[in-house]
Formats: C-alpha cells, structure tokens, sequence
C-alpha cells in the first residue's frame, strides 16, 4: 500500500500532502499566538500597574531580529539550492540557517540569566527598587526568612523530604529533643498493640537516614505509618458503622425517608443515624473502636539559626526580635524569634511609578505625591547606600528639571500655553542605571543634559541590563528590613504580568526556534539519501520546513517590537 | 517512492499491528476502545456523585466503594461518606473524562478514523504514522489526569472549566507543585491538545487531498462533511485553550499572575502574587474553545445517523446540500458565541446584546439539519434495525437538549438559570441521550464492517429500551429542580437546605418541595448503568459469537465503506476505486435494486457519471 | 510557478532584495523607537508609537508571508486555509477588544480620573 501524492502535487488541488498539511498546522499557530499576543493586549489594558514600557535592552533584541531575518533569507536559498540542484550550496544554506538559530537561542540565554538573576523589590508604599542581592555566603545575604528556632511542627500526613533535609541541615548544633512522647499504633489481626516510639526530652538524632534506629527520619517514617493506618483504621470502624446504623435506623423506623414526604421524620433520622452510629462505635463488639490519632510531630531545638526560602511558606511576623512562626507548604511549622531576615541589595534602579499611580486613583494632589516619595527617601535609615540614595535623588530631580525645559524649549507651548511635550512619569519617577552611573560621574550635581548623556553607559557595557562588574560604585547598597517589603521577586514571571507574558512568547518562540532548527537538520544531516532518491522530495520537505521557519520568524517580527520598543 | 515501503509487509509484529499500528482502522478501534473504558470511567464518577446527592448522610455502598484502596477511602471519605471536596473532584473529572477522554475521542477519534478514509475511498490517512502519534498522546493525557486520583493531592477539583482564581489556588498547599491533581490535569490537557492538533491536520489533509477517482466535494458522504468541519474546529478553536492552559501552569509553576487580580486573600493572608490579571482572561480563552468544542462533540454523532437514517428508510437524505451548508455555517458561527457562557461575568448590555444574537443565529443551522434528518424519515420505508432504533431516539432526544438551550441564549433568563440543574440538564440532554444515543448508533451501524459479524439483537434491546427509558428520568427530573433553582454544585443535593419543618429559610421551603426528585434520578442513574451490561457483554461476544454477515454491504448501502472487504485490511480496497454518483441514491426509479452504490458502473455511462472529480469545480 | 531554474534563479534575487527591506525596516522601527527626535505623536511611547511600530511589523511580515512563503503564487486551497485561520486570528484580537467597549465594566476598570 502507498499513500498517494507524498512528493507530487495532486492535479486538482495542485498540492502535495505536506504542502497542505504544514499550513493548517500554521493555521492552528496563527491561532495560537493570536490568543497569546490577544493576551498581551488584555493584560496591558487590564494592568492596574504601570506596565514596564521600553524596559529590555534593545540590542541583543535588535541583534536577533537581525540573525532571524538572515536565517530566513538562508532557507529560502538552500531551498532554491535544491531545485537548482547544487548539494553543496544548500549544505551551506542549511549550516548558516542552523547556526543561526542556535546563536538566537544562546543570545537568549544571557537575556533570560540576566532577568532570573536581578531582583525587585516593593516597599510597602508601592515604590519599586531594583539590583542585585548579595549571595547567600556574604554575610546575611540571600533572599531568606531568619529564624531562632525553639520548635518544629511536623505533619506526619505531608511533610515533604527536600524541606526536611534543609531544615537539618540548618540546625547548626545538629541537636534535638523530642518534645511529646510518641505512641506507634500497630494494628495485627485487627488487633491494637501500641508500641512506644519515643519519650519526650529523648535526643533525636538529625542525620541519620530512616533506616537509622533513632534518627529524626526513623521516627518521622514510623510515625507516618501508624497515622496512616490508624486513619484507614478509624474510616473503617465509621464506614461499617455507618452502614449498619443506617440499616437499624431503617428497619426501626420503616424504609427510607424522604423528606418531601416527611420533614420531621427525615430529621429524626438523620439523628438517629448518628447515634445509632456512636453507639455502634462504643459497643466495641463488630466495629473495633476508634483509635485516637494525631498528625502532629513536635520537637525542641536549642535556638537554632534556621533560614527557608521565601518561595517555601510564611512567616507570620518577620520583624527581628519578635516571636514568629514559619508554616512551610508542607504544613512544617518553624517556632521562634525572627531573626535578621533582610536583604542585602545593590540598587541599580529605583521606581516610584506605581506609588505614583496608586496616589492618583486615590486623588492625591501632586504636593502630597512629591511628599510620600520624599518621606520614603527620609525613612531608609543612615547608612552609606542610604546617603548616597538621597543623593542620586537630588541628582535626578535637577535632571528632570532641566529635562521638562528642554522639552518645552525645544516642541514649544500650544495655543493653551501648555508645553507641546513634557516629561513621561517614566522621566519623572524612575532613576535608572544608566543615570545612577551618570550623576555618580558628575558628583552628584546635574547641570547640563549633554552632560549626563555623555556619562551613561553605551549599549555594550549594558548589553543585557545593569553592569555591576564595571560600574559597582555607582549603585548603592541597601539593607531592605523584610517588615518593609510589600512583594519581591526575581525578573521572573512572577514579578508581573508582563514579565509572565514576555517569558511566555518567547519561551514558547524559542522552543518553536529549537523544534525548527532540528527538523531542519535533520534534512542537512540524513537528507542525503532522500536527495539521491528524489530531489524534488527532499526540496519539497525543505520547503515545508522553511515556511515553519518563515512563521517563526514572522513571531519574532511582532514580538520584537511590542517587548522591547513598546 | 517512500522509503517506508519495506515496513509495507503483510505480518507486521503484535506491537506494530495492535499497540504502535499505523492503520486507520485499528487506531480507529484503539481510539474507540479506549474512550468507552473512560466513559465508564466517568459514569462511575458520576454514580458517586448522585449517591452523594441523593444520600448525603449514608456511607458508599460496598457495590461502589469496593473499587477504592482502604488508603484512599481514608483520605477522601468520612465514614464512607462522599464530602465536599472528594465530590468537587469526581465532579471536575466526570466533566473532563467526559467531553475530552470520551465523547470527542469515540465520535471524532474512533468513529472519524475507522469511517471517512473508507468513505472517500483512500488507502489510509494521509500521514499514518502521525495518526498513531495522535492516538498515543490522547491515551498518555488521559492517563496523566486519572492517575492524579493517587496523588497526595487527588486529582483537579475546580470544575471540568478550571476557573481561576480557584483552581490556581487549588492544591498550591502542596511543596511539589508537579505532582498534584490540577497540574497533571493542564499538562495532560497540553498532550490532547497536541493528539487532537496532529488528528485534525491529519482528517483535513486527507480530505483535501486523498479522495478517490470522481469523489467531487458534493458526492462526499454527510460524515465527511461532518469530519471536516469538526477537524477545522478542533484546529483552530484549540490553540487558545492551549494558551489558556499553559498561562495557567505559568501561574502554578513561576507564580505569575496571569489570572489573579490584584489584592487576593487566602485563608493564610495576602496571597504572594504580584496581581494585575484578570480571570475574565481565562474565561475567554476557555470557552473560546469551550463553545465549537460543542460542536466538535456534537457533530461526529450527527453525521453518524445521518448515516444510518438514508440506509434504513431506503430514500435518499432529505436536502443534502442545505445539511452541507448548514453544517459550515454551524462551525463558522460556533466561534462567536462563547460569551454566552459568561453572561454572569458583568459584561454590559451592547457586547451581551451581540452574543445574545449569534447565539440564537445559531440554533438556525442545527434545526436545518435536524429537520432534513426528520424529513427523511417521511414517506421511507424504514428498517427498525438496532442502528436505527438509536438514531430513531436520537432526533427527539437531541430536540430536546436543543430546545431546552434556547432560553439559556437570552441573557434575562439566564440570569436565573445560570449555575442551576437546569443547564445540567440542558446539556446532558445534548450530550447524553443525543450525542451518546448517535454514537451507540454508530456502533451498531458499522460493527458488521470492523468484525464481519452483527451485534446481538436481543441484547441490543435490552440495551436500547432501558436506556432511553431511565436516561430520560434522570435528566428531565433535573430540568424541573433547575427552574427551582437547584444550583449545580451542592455536594448533598440541597440536604443542607432541610433545616426544620417552619425553616424560616424560604428557599429551604422550595428545596423541600423538589429535593424528592434527587431519590428518583440516583435511582435512575444505577439502572441506567445496568442498562449498559447487555451492551458490554454485547461487544465483546459478538465479536465470536455474532451472526456472520451474509456479504460485504449487509445493510445495503451506497457509500464506499461497503465496497471494502470486511473486515477491511491493510490499504482497504481490492479494486481501483473509484465513484460514479452522490452519496445516498436509494430507490432510484430507473434501478432494479432499491440503492445504488456509489462505487457501482453506470451500465450506460454518461458524461456526468464519469466526471473524474480531477478537473477543477468550475469545469462542470 | 516559480519551478525553472531561470525563474527560481530570478526569485533568488528577489529574495535577497527583501531580506536587504526587512533589515532596513527593522532598523526603521528601532529608530522611531529611540531617537527623540524621530518620536511622533507626544514624548515618549503613546499611542503613535505603537500604530507605527505595529504598522512596521506588519509591513515586515506580509513581506515574509507573500515572498518567502510564496503566498504571491500559492494554490486555492492554502489562500482557504491561510486566509480562514487569519480571519479568525484577528477575530479572536478583536472580539476581545469587543469586550472593552462595554461602557459598564470599562468604565470600572479605568483609573480613576481617566475618561471622566
């Protein structure tokens, strides 16, 4: 049996199945992304926060426009190699296609490294800061909730092995006591036998592994098991129970109930369920009995240091010094006194825009919108970051100034007097690196625009965002208490929405890049033999595969604009 | 010359022929196989719920319960009780299993891939080995999903919809966001996208281009049409679904917020989401899927009895082409219809007004074809074989649900029925005495062809007169408690509402007076599922013990699966095919027999009998 | 059809000189983008901006789409299929936008201060 018309075009339609086949896969890709570019236009009209507007560095956007549209110029090339029947040529159409693509992949790379590695972080009045945060191993660095712990909460139903061993592994003295003695629950022939496990003020050994008699594991692995099977104990016990007090009840009373009928009746019963249910349980004879049960795990640790990532649970009350407690996803809780849980940060941008846009809904008057940015600069303490902070501030706000009189000489003022053009709250409320680098050069002391213009950076020291390497002086250091923090995330989908959106065309584009590149080596590499056999054929696939191409290609067309330059 | 041509043997593995095949027909029968394992999957699901409803102080009867590990009973039983939460998850996945494991995969999957090659006349699909692709993926998606019954966490809850911001709240108490229910039931929901996505290029491919010899598109059977209409659907109204599902795993996995507006509070505080979204986003992409995926359940099943009805009242399909242009006009319009399902968001009068309207222009194209069905019937002479007894129940059953969905269309009364028992009811009576009803038809229908022998009919029977009879009390039953306003999500079935004989609770009063039909429908329900029995052993005795038929067209019929041996093998026709008329000439005047096969030599061959179907439309 | 060798070797150029456009026409669209004084409409990104920089892209890709797709000599079939999937693309676009322009639940969602 062969399929018809996998090389040759059929008459009537006067095309070949893949030719047909690669267009309605394009058709269902045009739908695909126009539900995720629809998306974009949602969430950016929806945003109740300012939408981070020509943010991204544009060059290496702009350099992989440029590899893309040269890839797509290639395909086509070797395409036209194959009908022209030159190997060689499309051998080295294909090649340059293929590096292309790979290159686009790792220029992404670095962009995507440079977002999961820069931090924000919002105060609670809605001002965003920017930059790096100190590793883990630099003093209190890191991005960590601190406690001193007195006690930890295990739940037997859910804890969770990778929370565990960073909890032991935190305890610096590796000692603990078990808080509560501990009764295991064996049930053999339907018979209860309880089994001391531990007595409270036992030590507990934190390393060893469940097969360690004693290790914190061990006891934790056995102590789940008797509360599983006590609960499938105790469901059975209530299950039968339940069924017979049901049966009694109806055999009592006459039939089943029903309510349209009888109210009253149906009431009484449903009573009468339940205690015929207890009864049956306290009985003993049939049923066994209810066994009493606890998911809880409690031991002492001796003012331990415990640090958990944010990403892992809560913490209930994270300023230094005051009692807290840390519940972990899994149900762990972390009893204690909060220790230091700031973050060390090198600020590399600041932003008051959605401070300002928040005042706004609130009808604030500008007075007292200048006020609040002013009281946050008052409020971040004394330390050097914090100086050289307000400094940075003074520095943009005479930018600024002279900024809006640029702009008003320059687009003059219209028939109402008002200025043709004035600064965006971008200009206005957002200091960014490039400046922070600037006003340092010019001491803190704008006078002339042309002068901060030659002091920024150029493209390529900032070819993927803030240069901390070579500009680390220009960027303060700020130690941001956690009580302060309103929300903090990496440039991450998580930091908003179009940080999730960004991440999600691309991603997806990239993946599109990565499938096309392998298909289409495929036909550079194993090829050959399908070019010997027919050349049309392989032209024909080469074709296919380049109009994928071409569509990955028309993606980026969009999504290079709206990212980087909208 | 393909280079698959030395797989092209006649004794492949039992891996290549029963498990990884390449065959039309067996991933056809792998297809259909599979997705009534999950509809009795999903009925189970839904014997659990109505227990729970009817019975909400009983424990689970052992006849139910004893499919659960005792493990599983304690987590998600109370003295062996259905509650809340373990019902909201057989609730979410009855829903799922239902429109994406089984309804779309047996019309679509099962029926589509066994039928329209034979009936075009190709040797197989236009891409075989992605057919297979397109089977394994379904099979692993669904998979994925019901495995999550094991999981720590149960399996997604949030409704079949998944509406955020609940189910992306749903299991994140879990440290491992993978392995819960919900995520499992997006990242399974990305693999049928991707099996329906390969199905659909694969059906339009071969439609385009795989028809034989003088199969021009007005001789192609009503099923193809059908086919071709829900493939386009499937291939475009898919994607955003997709886009909806993948922004919703980025929201679970990275945190985003996509779907959370701002200012969110869990019982644990200020949720830990940036905010800005908009769950009216989700609700967008989902039914921008939801509605044609209507359709894409609804129209296999048509085209099936319009199958079976030309056959079995020996006179052509009434109006076969108004049915063709109905059936394109049905797929365009269901793209602009999806508000309708979310009248309740706020939306304001001008966009509700505009949906209102598409909504009721669509109902004009499904009564076209639901008339012409009817139509046909009149003056035939009709064979009450066991298909057509199924697509006998069909029509009215189908009426039904239809009519019963056009006061949904108006926003004004929607504003009463919206989320009440009697949208349930609305759509089970499309889908289940309808849809299903179809489907069952086609079963019967084309049995003969995939096995060479006829289903039993007194099972057939047993199966058909239960059927109808019990599926009707448990659906209409629930119209009535709609129009009470029974919401649609009460785990107990309104018990909760019983308070006391002079409840103060006027609307306990209302409940009272309704809540007895709840015995009645579970009742229903356990009968309906020992109605399907007959049917079980049915399909799987028949298959050996079945009556032998007696050549290759047993019901005498005209299109081009008939022409195949049976049961057909691999490359399907013995001779070059090729097709001399339209689909449905039964009872011509002019011929002996009372049809005429399309596939027959015109004894006197005209100009227009031999039209090759190769020159372009405009030639003729 | 472009399937002789001397038409295929004319499209060759062709190709070429439409991959010089699209090059030419990025950098138009990263120009506007930032140079001040190319900036139409107010200072910085508003609505301007963004009807030129889509208007761009759009330009670019009927350039892919019609030359490098060959939709400038293409089979029925494919204009069904390309033209139906377009369609419904910029349906699904514009519907959305349909949603926006209810006065009822726009006007909500507006800040506060806009449109008043």
């Amino acid at each position: 049996m062969e399929i018809p018309y996998i090389v040759n075009a059929r008459k009537d339609t006067g095309l070949n199945n893949s030719k047909i086949a690669i267009w309605l896969f394009l058709a269902s890709e045009v739908m695909l992304f126009g539900g995720l570019f629809s998306s974009y236009i949602f969430l950016r009209i929806y945003a109740d926060y300012p939408w981070p507007e020509r943010v991204l560095p544009v060059l290496p956007g702009l350099v992989n426009t440029f590899i893309l549209i040269a890839s797509s110029v290639t395909v086509v090339f070797a395409w036209a190699s194959l009908k022209l029947r030159k190997w060689g040529a499309f051998k080295g159409y294909m090649s340059f296609t293929i590096l292309c693509a790979a290159v686009f992949m790792v220029l992404k790379g670095f962009e995507y490294k440079a977002k999961l590695t820069h931090q924000s972080i919002q105060y609670n009045d809605w001002t965003n800061i920017e930059g790096h945060l100190h590793p883990e191993d630099h003093g209190h660095g890191g991005n960590f909730y601190v406690v001193n712990a007195n006690e930890i909460n295990f739940d037997l139903g859910s804890y969770y092995d990778p929370y565990l061993d960073e909890i032991t592994a935190r305890i610096g003295d590796k000692k603990a006591t078990a808080a509560k003695d501990v009764v295991l629950n064996v049930f053999e022939d339907d018979k209860l036998i309880q089994k001391p496990l531990i007595k409270a003020g036992d030590v507990i050994d934190l390393e060893g592994d469940d097969e360690t008699e004693g290790s914190l594991r061990y006891i934790l692995a056995k102590a789940k098991q008797s509360f599983i099977e006590t609960r499938m104990h105790n469901e059975q016990v209530r299950e039968s129970a339940g069924r017979q007090s049901w049966k009694n009840v109806k055999s009592n009373e006459g039939g089943r109930f029903n309510a349209v009928r009888d109210l009253t009746q149906y009431d009484q019963a449903k009573k009468d369920a339940v205690n015929e249910e207890n009864s049956l349980i306290l009985e003993r004879e049939d049923f066994g009995t209810i066994v009493a049960n606890t998911s809880l795990f409690k031991i002492k640790v001796d003012n331990a240091l415990i640090k958990i990532k944010p990403s892992w649970g809560r913490m209930s009350s994270p300023k230094e010094g005051e009692d807290t407690t840390i519940s972990l996803l899994d149900k762990t809780a972390i009893v204690g006194v909060a220790g230091d849980s700031g973050m060390e940060i090198d600020v590399d941008a600041v932003d008051h825009r959605h401070l300002v846009m928040k005042a706004r809904d609130r009808k604030y008057s500008q007075e007292k919108i200048d006020g609040m940015i002013e009281d946050w600069y008052a409020n971040l303490g004394d330390s050097e970051g914090a100086a050289q902070i307000r400094k940075l501030w003074g520095a943009h706000k005479q930018w600024r100034s002279l900024f809006a009189a640029k702009l008003k000489e320059d687009y003059d003022l219209d028939e109402d007097d008002q200025p043709n053009r004035v600064p965006t709250d971008l200009d206005m409320y957002r200091i960014t690196w490039k400046q922070m680098v600037a006003y340092k050069e010019l001491d803190y002391n704008v006078t002339s625009l042309e002068e901060v213009k030659e002091n920024e950076p150029g493209m390529i020291a900032g070819f993927t965002g803030a240069n901390h390497k070579k500009f680390h002086d220009s960027f303060p250091l700020l130690n941001v208490a956690r009580h302060d923090v309103k929300f903090e995330s990496v440039f991450s989908p998580k930091m908003n929405n179009y940080y999730a959106i960004y991440f999600t065309i691309t991603g997806l584009h990239g993946l599109h890049v990565i499938g096309g590149a392998l298909v289409l080596a495929y036909y550079l590499f194993f090829g050959r033999k399908m070019y010997l056999a027919n050349p049309e054929w392989l032209a024909n696939r080469v074709e296919v595969g380049g109009l994928f191409w071409h569509f990955v290609d028309l993606v980026w067309i969009f999504a290079f604009p709206i990212f980087y330059l909208m | 010359m393909s280079a698959d041509d030395h797989h092209d043997h006649h004794n492949p593995p039992f891996w290549q022929k029963y498990i990884f095949s390449t065959d039309h027909k067996m991933i056809g029968l792998q297809y259909g196989l599979t997705a009534l394992l999950f509809l009795l999957f999903g009925f189970f699901l839904m014997m659990m719920m109505r227990w729970s409803i009817a019975y909400p102080q009983e424990p689970v009867p052992s006849w139910m319960s004893w499919v659960f590990t005792d493990e599983w009973k304690a987590r998600w039983l109370t003295a062996g009780k259905v509650e809340g939460e373990t019902y909201n998850m057989f609730g979410a996945m009855h829903g799922t299993i239902m429109v994406f494991l089984g309804v779309v995969p047996l019309g679509f999957g099962a029926f589509g891939n066994y039928v329209t090659p034979l009936q075009i006349g190709a040797p197989d699909m236009a891409f075989p080995k992605l057919n297979c692709a397109s089977y394994w993926l379904y099979a692993v998606g669904g998979i994925m999903m019901c495995g999550s019954f094991f999981l720590e966490s149960g399996s997604a809850k949030s409704g079949w919809t998944n509406y955020p911001p609940l189910s992306s709240f749903a299991d994140s108490q879990h440290p491992n966001q993978f392995f819960t229910g919900q995520t499992q039931w997006l990242l399974g929901l990305v693999f049928l996208i991707s099996s329906s996505l390969l199905g659909s290029v694969n059906f339009i491919t071969t439609i385009i281009n795989l028809r034989c010899k003088g199969m021009t598109w007005m001789r192609l059977p009503f099923l193809v049409w059908a086919m071709l209409v829900t493939a386009f659907l499937l291939l475009l109204a898919f994607p955003p679904l997709e886009v909806a599902g993948i922004m919703q795993l980025v929201d679970r996995s990275f945190g985003s917020s996509f779907f959370q507006p701002t200012g969110l509070y869990t019982d644990a505080g200020a949720a830990d989401y940036a905010g800005g979204g908009s769950p009216l986003l989700y609700q967008h992409l989902f039914w921008f899927l939801g509605h044609p995926e209507v359709y894409v359940l609804l129209l296999p099943s048509i085209a099936c009895v319009a199958e079976i009805i030309p056959t079995n009242t020996r006179k052509p399909l009434w109006g076969y082409k108004s049915m063709v242009y109905a059936v394109i006009t049905l797929g365009f319009l269901s793209f602009i219809v999806w508000a309708h399902h979310m009248y309740l968001t706020g939306m304001g009068s001008s966009v509700s007004t505009f949906f209102q309207v598409t909504t009721v222009l669509i109902s004009v194209p499904s009564v076209v074809i639901i008339t012409a069905m009817l139509i046909s019937l009149w003056g035939g002479s009709i064979r009450f074989t066991m298909p057509m007894m199924w697509a006998c129940a069909f029509l009215p059953m189908f009426g039904i649900g239809g009519l019963t969905g056009l006061p949904l269309a108006f926003n004004l009364v929607d504003l009463h029925l919206h989320d009440t028992y009697y949208v349930i009811g609305h759509f089970h009576y499309v889908v289940a005495p309808g849809i299903l009803f179809g489907l069952f038809a086609g079963i019967y229908y084309w049995y003969p062809k995939m096995y060479g022998r006829y289903m039993n009919k007194t099972l057939g029977h047993l199966h058909f007169w239960p059927s109808l009879i019990f599926i009707n009390l448990v659906f209409f039953p629930m119209l009535l408690q709609g129009m009470a306003g029974f919401h649609r999500r009460w785990y107990n079935g309104g018990d909760g509402y019983l308070v006391s004989e002079d409840s103060a609770n006027v609307f306990g009063q209302t409940v009272r007076e309704w809540i007895g039909l709840n015995q009645l429908m579970s009742v229903s329900v356990f009968c309906l599922a020992a109605a399907q029995i007959p049917f079980i052993i049915n399909l799987f005795t028949a298959w050996k013990t079945g009556k032998k038929v007696e050549n290759d067209n047993p019901w005498d019929a005209t299109t081009l699966e008939w022409a195949t041996p049976t049961p057909p093998g691999h490359g399907n026709f013995t001779f070059d095919v090729a097709v001399y008329r339209g689909p449905y000439e039964y009872s011509r005047p002019d011929i002996e027999e009372d049809f005429y096969p399309q596939w027959k030599e015109p004894v006197e061959a005209t100009s227009s009998d031999l039209d090759d179907g190769i020159k372009p439309k405009s030639d003729h | 059809m472009a399937d002789s060798p001397e038409a295929i070797k004319k499209s060759v150029k062709l190709y070429r000189f439409i991959g010089l456009l699209l090059f030419i026409f990025t950098g138009i669209t990263v120009a506007v983008a930032t140079i001040p004084a190319l900036d139409f409409g107010g200072h910085g990104f508003d609505a301007y901006d963004a009807v030129i920089g889509l208007c761009i892209a759009t330009f670019k890709a009927s350039l892919v789409a019609v030359i490098f797709m060959h939709l400038n000599h293409e089979k029925k079939a494919i204009y069904w299929i390309f033209f139906g999937a377009l369609f419904f693309g910029v349906a699904l676009i514009l519907l959305f936008a349909l949603a926006f322009m209810d006065p009822i639940t726009f006007d909500a969602l507006l800040p506060k201060g806009v449109g008043e």
